[in-house]
């Protein structure tokens, strides 16, 4: 079996790889790329701890051969500071709202909240559980990360400059 | 748990994707959406030789045509959510739509993975189903249309030839006399349903008869269950009132046939579907006369 030559952009940065199509773009992410800010959890697409955002959309990184994003723009956890490293509103309003224990479901969650938060509405609490579900935590049982999330969307929801 | 390997083909038309998937036969699956396939795959309970990825070709975005609806096989779940156009001319599909996965799952599940998947308890195919639609499906021979309610043949089996493409959906359009609900009951968000019920029914606008009906089933069956023909006996031309709708439940309940499973006992799914029809029910008839302004 050949390897496939993939070249996409993750945070900003070009990234040319070598890869098998089974590969799952998780595999791909975390062992060719660096980008072990993305966890697996589940491998079937429920629990959101691998999301990612593809061309700006999140999808399950398990569910997406490496293959699929030749070509494409995609964001994780890291990318959302900026490069300069600094923190997005999002992540300074889950450290101020205790949102994070263990921190595993953290960079699906971020993701999801951040992509929630581009579509520009302003969302009530019930809104912002029904846009979470399907990122699961076993630390915080969710209170507080949708006190964090709820603050930024209401508060300014601003990104970082 | 990883896939185990596979040949990966990537066609950049239509004829080349039937070709390849006429050559591999069974040997080949169809790569759209990935969001039922890859778990399969991920939990090695599929293991496809070959994978035809058919996300480079574009089948257009959904339209409206004289009263129908036709929305392309490769449109996102997520775009049918939150498309304007459908929300106005048929707004059973995003609310049943919505209830697919969480939001990374429709953002790359299409229209057409889900009804080739075929789940018994998949939202699309039950309100789809109920709304009387149609695929245009492609294959070596030609072109052929496959009402749906012959299109699903059992438990996640069509009756496509494995060289065969699903192309469109095509359901009509809503009318102002119809009222329509869209319900599940699920433990848990995202979950697949432990029952769900589609319903569409049309109210004279002026004596507030029923006028049609249909009723379908999802989860209670190895395929979406079409109960209409028992709704439309009790309810077709007359005024409904409450034990009209008990009487229909009743009757979905007996025509159930769900299996045990880890998520439910058959007995209790049987339970749910009964009190979630006669909901169904009711709100497609209140829809009904509300847009008839009675």
């Amino acid at each position: 079996m050949n390897r496939m030559r993939l070249e996409f952009e993750l945070n900003g940065r070009h990234i040319t790889t070598w890869v098998l199509p089974h590969e799952t773009l998780l595999q791909v992410l975390r062992d060719e790329a660096g980008a072990t800010d993305v966890k697996y959890g589940c491998g079937e697409g429920v629990c959101g701890t691998c999301t990612i955002l593809l061309d700006g959309d999140p999808i399950n990184a398990c569910l997406t051969f490496g293959v699929q994003a030749a070509g494409r723009s995609i964001t994780t956890l890291r990318g959302l500071g900026g490069n300069a490293g600094k923190m997005h509103p999002l992540q300074r309003s889950f450290l101020d709202h205790g949102g994070a224990q263990c921190g595993f479901c953290t960079p699906g969650m971020l993701l999801a909240a951040f992509a929630m938060s581009q579509e520009g509405k302003a969302l009530s609490r019930e809104q912002i559980r029904d846009g979470l579900s399907g990122n699961l935590c076993r630390c915080t049982g969710y209170t507080k990360i949708v006190d964090a999330v709820y603050s930024n969307l209401v508060g300014d929801g601003r990104e970082a400059d | 748990m990883y896939p185990s390997p596979f040949e990966y083909e990537s066609p950049s038309s239509v004829d080349e994707a039937l070709g390849l998937l006429e050559r591999y036969g069974d040997d080949a699956k169809v790569l759209a959406g990935g969001q039922s396939l890859i778990p399969m795959m991920n939990l090695r309970l599929l293991r496809p030789r070959v994978l035809v990825d058919v996300n480079a070709l574009d089948g257009g975005v959904p339209r409206v045509d004289n009263g129908t609806l036709t929305i392309p096989a490769f449109t996102r779940q997520r775009t049918v959510e939150r498309s304007a156009l459908v929300q106005e001319h048929c707004p059973i599909l995003p609310d049943a739509i919505h209830y697919i996965g969480n939001v990374r799952v429709r953002n790359r599940g299409t229209i057409g993975g889900n009804l080739a998947h075929a789940d018994p308890s998949s939202e699309l195919s039950c309100a789809a189903l109920a709304l009387g639609g149609y695929v245009n499906v492609a294959g070596p021979k030609g072109t052929r249309s496959v009402q749906l309610r012959n299109l699903f043949v059992s438990y996640l089996t069509t009756s496509l030839d494995p060289a065969e493409l699903i192309m469109d959906l095509s359901v009509p359009v809503i009318g102002s006399d119809t009222g329509w609900a869209f319900l599940e009951m699920a433990r848990r968000a995202g979950e697949f349903a432990i029952a769900n019920v589609a319903c569409l029914m049309s109210v004279d606008p002026v004596g507030g008869e029923c006028t049609g009906v249909s009723l379908v089933l999802g989860g209670v069956s190895d395929t979406p269950l079409d109960v209409s023909g028992q709704a439309e006996e009790l309810l077709v031309g007359r005024k409904p009132f409450g034990q009209t709708f008990d009487d229909v439940a009743r009757r979905a309940q007996d025509a159930s046939d769900p299996r045990d499973d880890v998520h439910a006992s058959a007995e209790y799914r049987r339970k749910v579907v009964r009190i979630y029809a006669r909901r169904a029910l009711e709100l497609a008839y209140r829809r009904a006369q509300d847009s008839d302004g009675l």
